[in-house]
């Protein structure tokens, strides 16, 4: 008897040939298919890399914490310490009243900001960087350091923080609902190609059915003819987006540099590529299975 | 009446289509293995239905069919398969794949099963050889004239060593000598054990052979009996 492997193999060889038989016409549909994928993957990697990049931008997001007046420097130690361990923190920069006041004068451009003042009054303070940009975490972060007794004040600019979370968040939808639009359209071209070739096959099925031909024997073809042509447009979309980002990476290059500024949209890794390819596979194996699905339904014996 | 299994039993076998003509009525009939039975009839008298039910490809409205004491009428589809690979079927149109060779035709059946490669080339060969299709292996379906692609269709019937062949009109294509041709080729499997049933309106050609002959009119058997060879 014929192993599995063998049925398989020879179930991908006639995929092959149907799939050479018609050039032309399957060039297109791989184009089509191609393009279909190509789009939203290259959106992601854009979109995603240019948050990525707004976020590193504009630094982690901070939380300004002034102590109080009364607080000496063991304290101040004693806190940034216990700050440091906290899961949600990066780093923490101290910042004392005689620097806070350098600080300003230099941002005033005037040396005489104390004048009729008998003392500094700015008081010690803590610049807590978080390391998620998440506006829950920041504000429950900010309420944690507000409660302690040496700080006399907690501010977060959490409006910049949420503004910049909901405009990633947004985007990251946008691409989702774009990618399962263009999933929807890879299946059904696959369908419709498959369902074509099933037509046209249709004596050959229906002669093998009468011979006792399972479900199984007649689809396998089939599935790998559409998995074959969302392969090859998988390899094809790859290519693509590989184009329009090195496209894109030349003109961001071209317009950042007068601002001193450098931005390049990274390749898809190993992984991401191949779980890329994976679900393409999934999707021509479904959209495949189901157009054969409902040609068989219809030989059964009634 | 004997006491054996019966390869074939149909009890009060009825068939009727969806737009509610009944095709078969009330058949009763009981073929035995290694028989050589004829249906015979005008167009229209059931017996292609009959085949088609005795194959598996329609299922009864009424009455029950067995085979090899096995009841078809809701066969699951697993059984159906593996009933089917048990039957050769030869058609009138001959249903041949054009876009495959003569041989590559004939071991169908045997790819179906699953027959390992070397074993599939050596009984197509045999096949082919068997119906004077020898020297025609890598040839097109559409080089070959009607009676070498009926003789085609046969071999295919034939390389899956069925107890059954069920064959529908095969000489209503062909002229006379043709036909008395495949239908030698029939009286020799059927020599060999095999059983046959054969659907013709064809009765004088069928007449120079031995057999049973049962004559359909209208759904309904109206005769039972011997060819007269």
């Amino acid at each position: 008897m014929r192993s599995l492997a063998e049925r398989h193999v020879h179930a991908i060889a006639t995929a092959t040939r149907r799939l050479i038989a018609e050039p032309l016409t399957h060039c297109l549909t791989i184009l089509v298919i191609a393009l279909s994928l190509a789009v939203p993957s290259t959106l992601y990697r854009i979109i995603s890399d240019v948050a990525f990049m707004a976020k590193g931008q504009a630094g982690p997001p901070a939380i300004t914490v002034l102590l109080r007046t009364t607080v000496n420097q063991d304290q101040v130690i004693k806190l940034s310490e216990s700050l440091k361990h906290h899961q949600n923190i990066a780093t923490i920069d101290f910042v004392s009243p005689e620097q806070g006041l350098k600080e300003l004068q230099q941002r005033l451009g005037s040396d005489d900001v104390l004048a009729g003042l008998d003392h500094n009054p700015l008081p010690p303070a803590l610049i807590v960087h978080a390391s998620s940009s998440d506006p829950t975490i920041l504000l429950a972060l900010q309420k944690e350091i507000a409660a302690s007794p040496l700080v006399d004040q907690a501010k977060l600019d959490a409006d910049w923080a949420r503004r910049l979370h909901a405009m990633t968040h947004l985007l990251e939808e946008a691409i989702f609902a774009l990618a399962l639009i263009f999933a929807a359209a890879v299946v059904i071209v696959v369908m419709n190609t498959v369902r074509l070739q099933v037509t046209a096959a249709r004596e050959e099925i229906e002669v093998c059915k009468l011979m006792g031909a399972s479900d199984a024997f007649v689809r396998r073809p089939f599935i790998y003819f559409g998995m074959l042509q969302m392969l090859l447009g998988g390899c094809v979309a790859f290519g693509m987006t590989e184009a329009a980002r090195l496209g894109f990476n030349t003109l961001s290059t071209e317009w950042l540099k007068p601002y001193g500024l450098s931005f390049e949209v990274q390749p898809f890794h190993g992984a991401e590529a191949l779980i890329g390819l994976l679900l393409a596979l999934v999707l021509g194996w479904f959209a495949a299975s189901s157009a054969v699905s409902s040609f068989l339904s219809r030989l059964r014996p009634r | 009446m004997t006491d054996s299994v019966p390869m074939i039993e149909m009890n009060a076998l009825t068939r009727r289509y969806p737009d509610g003509r009944e095709a078969l009525h009330g058949i009763d009939l009981r073929i035995e293995a290694g028989e050589m039975l004829f249906l015979g009839g005008p167009s229209g008298a059931g017996k292609t239905t009959l085949l088609r039910l005795i194959a598996g490809i329609d299922r009864p409205s009424g009455g029950e069919i067995k085979l090899n004491g096995q009841l078809l009428n809701r066969l699951s589809a697993p059984a159906l398969e593996a009933l089917r690979k048990n039957i050769g079927m030869v058609f009138q149109e001959h249903k041949l794949l054009m876009d495959r060779t003569v041989e590559q035709n004939a071991a169908l059946p045997l790819q179906i099963q699953g027959l390992a490669s070397a074993e599939t080339q050596k009984r197509v060969a045999a096949a082919l050889e068997r119906v004077g299709l020898g020297g025609r292996a890598s040839d097109s379906p559409l080089a070959l004239s009607g009676g070498e692609r009926q003789r085609l269709c046969i071999a295919r019937a034939l390389v899956g060593k069925p107890a059954l062949i069920v064959a529908d009109e095969p000489t209503g294509n062909l002229d006379a000598e043709y036909g008395e041709a495949i239908l030698t080729l029939f009286r020799s499997f059927n020599l060999s054990g095999v059983t046959l049933v054969i659907a013709t309106h064809d009765e004088r050609l069928v007449q120079s052979l031995e057999g049973r002959l049962v004559h359909l009119d209208q759904g309904r058997i109206i005769s039972d009996g011997r060819t007269h060879a």
